[in-house]
């Protein structure tokens, strides 16, 4: 079940370089250029052919986009543009161990959180404030990760020498834990059915 | 497969078709509004009486041809059974989705046959929902072709507004039923995007705006963000079944238990019972918006019940407070959604009827901590958006670009159930993702897959839009076949599936199928009528149409006759007077004519109404007609 590599190179598609740093406000600027340029809209009385043609040129600019904004799916792209497997590489020791003992711990602050519900005293409030809390920080970690990723990645570039995957797959690996586990969190804390 | 006719095309590709206008339509549950962009702007079109909302009531007499809008929802309580009214929350959804809507719909629901799609049963044949829409959007585009004055033909094409919660089954439906009405659409707005365009038109400024969408069935609510001339949709959120009619249902549910105790009675089994009670439900809810107190009051002289009780605004808050409270849920969704604070957000817009609910305005505002904007007609602001795209389509509006998102997630079952996301909720349409899959057992030479679209993690949670098969595989070991699966979602949202095994070639394509509980056959026949009933006169429309209003006057006229007793000597013979021209009218043809009995017995009557109305309540009637007046008299 690995995704496909996408039929283009984002970072070509926006014009931007090849680094895990991007310039926010340059890609969103790009992404309207794009909109104006080549959303269906502009095409709307526009013959058949070249309104499916604005249509795949603004779905692939989309798929780009929210490809290049988040930084997982960013760092994914590096290592597959550069020809490696961005799922390769050895755990580190211990790794999975510690991320099983942080799913436990987070069902349980799910579970509690969530039959504590309803019950309008202060420490219901409290227990779910702790499991929101709980989601910000996986999310700190995981960005931790990710940039400490980044750097790396950056700079092996700029250096011209080749980035060390014994240290960078194990960073990918543990960024992709800490968001599962954090979206499991915040699923069984989202209010309603 | 059954020949047909040729018909003209639809398609809008140069020629003389291209300056036909593009209608703004906006589908709604309670009602419906049409809407164009010209000199002028953005405007919404009336009918020649003046009025401007179209009911979306539909009713189908037990001869002739179908009748839409006041005309239908004047028949409510006449004919319940077969006056279909808020169908749009059945589009759809199989009875088990329905199960606690049925206390207020007057017409009976069975599921399709084979699938769990509700469709309307009027005993000798089944409606769906989107042939119920289809009806009102034909009504739309008669009433834009009479007050353009263009021939119904040059007028074909339409923006039609959705709520953005729509999914795609929900969308498919919609597509279908403007087929039916000779309608082309060119474009599917999201309702809230379309309320922000018609904002945006008076009021530029703003960077981020929410806008709060609460109808008479569906709730939206939708972040959007504004840069130079590029509108852009940052996340959204809703409810297809939260609007007022949910509001309404909490009154008749009240009123109906009290009935039961007083009475000894379940006033809710008779159907025409149901449609009075929602009707006066309605009334005491609007009121209820301007006054501290407001009666609910429900006459059924056959059953002996004489029934009038007093709500206060104190009781309905505590009624509806849960389901504002859902609606509050989604703003905090969509805010966590989009990674933005409320603090952050520039302006707050209601759109809406039931935005007029005082707990509403204000619950909204405390929320967002600003005043809500609620200056444009809550009512008007969705057409006038849908025609301010129509504009930007149409080439007239060329400094505005919208971008918009989908509201679900879509992917595939996988293995164990789960499902395997392919589009994120929140994307921006159009788009496009791959996934690639594989086999898990040796040989295996098909594979299944099913597409859904929600937000849970197990495929059973989610709604089903699909399955399809790619058959003809290479027989290889399991995990060889290298299966690439391509979603793409056009800008109207609707989805369209690829699978190609890339080793040996092998593709397979569907779009997923509408499912709506026709045939394609069934749709095809009804696009055949339908074509024919769009070249059909408009002014032999409009005969039939007063023909069908009067019928229900009189109706209510004899059905209180026992009162006229009580008339002036003049008022009973300027009564009967215009009660003996109406029921000879039969043979009359000329709409002006008609109008002209219809008038004269609808002010004949009114004296009359003014009796009934005392034997309930002292309240001024002077603007009642009496066909208002019959549902809760009967």
């Amino acid at each position: 079940m690995h995704p496909t590599p996408s039929a283009e190179d984002a970072f070509a598609l926006f014009g931007l370089p090849r680094l895990y740093a991007v310039d926010g406000a340059a890609l969103e600027q790009a992404l309207m250029q794009a909109g104006l340029r080549w959303h269906p809209d502009r095409y709307a009385l526009a013959e058949e052919a070249a309104r499916l043609q604005a249509e795949d040129r603004m779905a692939a600019f989309n798929q780009a986009h929210a490809e290049l904004s988040d930084p997982l799916t960013r760092a994914e792209l590096l290592l597959r543009l550069a020809g490696l497997d961005p799922r390769g590489g050895q755990a580190a020791p211990g790794f999975l161990m510690d991320m099983m003992e942080l799913r436990e711990d987070c069902d349980d602050l799910a579970r509690h959180a969530v039959s504590m519900a309803g019950n309008e005293e202060a420490c219901a409030v409290e227990a779910r404030l702790h499991a929101q809390q709980r989601v910000a920080e996986l999310h700190d970690d995981e960005m931790q990760a990710l940039d400490q990723f980044g750097r790396l990645w950056d700079d092996a570039q700029s250096a011209a020498t080749t980035p060390d995957l014994e240290v960078m797959n194990p960073l990918l690996h543990k960024a992709r834990y800490l968001r599962s586990t954090r979206n499991q969190l915040s699923l069984a804390l989202r209010p309603g059915p | 497969m059954i020949e047909l006719p040729v018909l003209p095309t639809l398609q809008a590709d140069g020629g003389a078709a291209n300056d036909s206008p593009i209608l703004g339509i906006d589908l709604g549950t309670t009602h419906s509004l049409v809407a164009v962009y010209d000199a002028g702007g953005a405007r919404v079109l009336a009918a020649a009486d003046g009025s401007e909302l179209i009911p979306s009531v539909v009713s189908y007499p037990r001869a002739g041809a179908p009748v839409v809008g006041r005309v239908a929802l004047d028949r409510s309580t006449l004919d319940p059974a077969r006056t279909i009214h808020s169908s749009k929350r059945l589009i759809g959804k199989g009875l088990a989705d329905l199960a606690d809507q049925r206390a207020t719909l007057s017409y009976p629901l069975v599921d399709a046959p084979g699938r769990s799609l509700a469709m309307i049963d009027l005993g000798e044949r089944l409606v769906s929902p989107a042939e119920i829409a289809g009806q009102i959007l034909a009504e739309a585009r008669r009433r834009a072709a009479e007050a353009l004055k263009l021939p119904l033909d040059q007028v074909r094409r339409a923006v039609i507004t959705v709520p953005a919660y729509f999914d795609d089954t929900q969308r498919q439906a919609t597509r279908e039923a403007a087929k039916l009405a000779g309608l082309e659409v060119v474009r599917m707005v999201n309702e809230p995007t379309a309320a922000a365009l018609a904002y945006d038109l008076d009021h530029r400024g703003a960077e981020c705006v929410a806008v709060y969408d609460l109808g008479g069935g569906t709730f939206d609510v939708s972040l959007l963000q504004r840069q130079e001339g590029v509108f852009r949709v940052l996340a959204t959120a809703g409810d297809t079944c939260l609007g007022g009619d949910d509001f309404d249902r909490t009154i008749v549910e009240h009123a109906a238990q009290l009935i039961g105790e007083k009475y000894q009675v379940d006033v809710l089994a008779d159907p025409a019972a149901r449609a009075a009670m929602r009707l006066a439900a309605e009334r005491t809810k609007i009121e209820l918006s301007s006054a501290e107190s407001a009666d609910f009051v429900f006459h059924d002289p056959a059953a002996g019940i004489a029934f009038r009780t007093t709500i206060d605004w104190r009781m309905f808050q505590g009624w509806i407070a849960p389901l504002v409270q859902r609606t509050l849920d989604a703003c905090f969704q969509v805010l966590k959604d989009a990674e933005i604070e409320a603090d952050a957000i520039d302006e707050v817009v209601l759109v809406g009827g039931s935005t007029r609910v005082p707990l509403v305005k204000a619950a909204v505002s405390q929320f967002f901590n600003r005043p809500a904007r609620d200056e444009l007609d809550p009512d008007k602001v969705v057409a006038l958006g849908a025609a301010v795209q129509a504009g930007v389509l149409g080439g007239q509006v060329r400094d505005l670009l919208l971008l918009d998102v989908t509201p679900l997630s879509l992917g595939i079952e996988t293995m164990g159930g789960a499902v395997s996301k392919l589009i994120n909720r929140n994307s921006p349409i159009p788009a496009q993702a791959q996934e690639g899959f594989t086999t898990y057992v040796d040989g295996q030479t098909a594979v299944e897959f099913h597409v859904v679209q929600g937000e849970r993690e197990l495929a059973s949670d989610c709604r089903s839009l699909g399955r399809f098969v790619l058959r003809g595989l290479p027989s290889m070991p399991a995990g060889l076949p290298r299966i690439g699966v391509r979603f793409t979602l056009d800008a109207d949202g609707i989805l369209r599936v690829r699978a190609r095994e890339q080793e040996s070639g092998t593709a397979t394509e569907i779009e997923i199928q509408p499912k709506h509980g026709l045939t394609d056959a069934e749709v095809e026949k009804m696009l055949h009528d339908a074509w024919q009933n769009a070249e059909a006169d408009l002014s032999a429309r409009r005969v039939a149409d007063l023909r069908e209003r009067l019928t229900t006057v009189i109706h209510a006229v004899e059905k209180s006759y026992a009162k006229a007793a009580e008339l002036q000597a003049n008022e009973r013979e300027r009564l009967e007077d215009a009660l003996e021209d109406a029921r000879d009218s039969a043979e009359v043809e000329d709409p002006d004519l008609l109008k002209g009995i219809l008038d004269e017995l609808e002010e004949a009557s009114y004296p009359l109404a003014e009796r009934l109305m005392h034997q309930v309540a002292a309240d001024a009637v002077k603007d009642h007609k009496i066909s208002d007046l019959i549902g809760e008299e009967q």
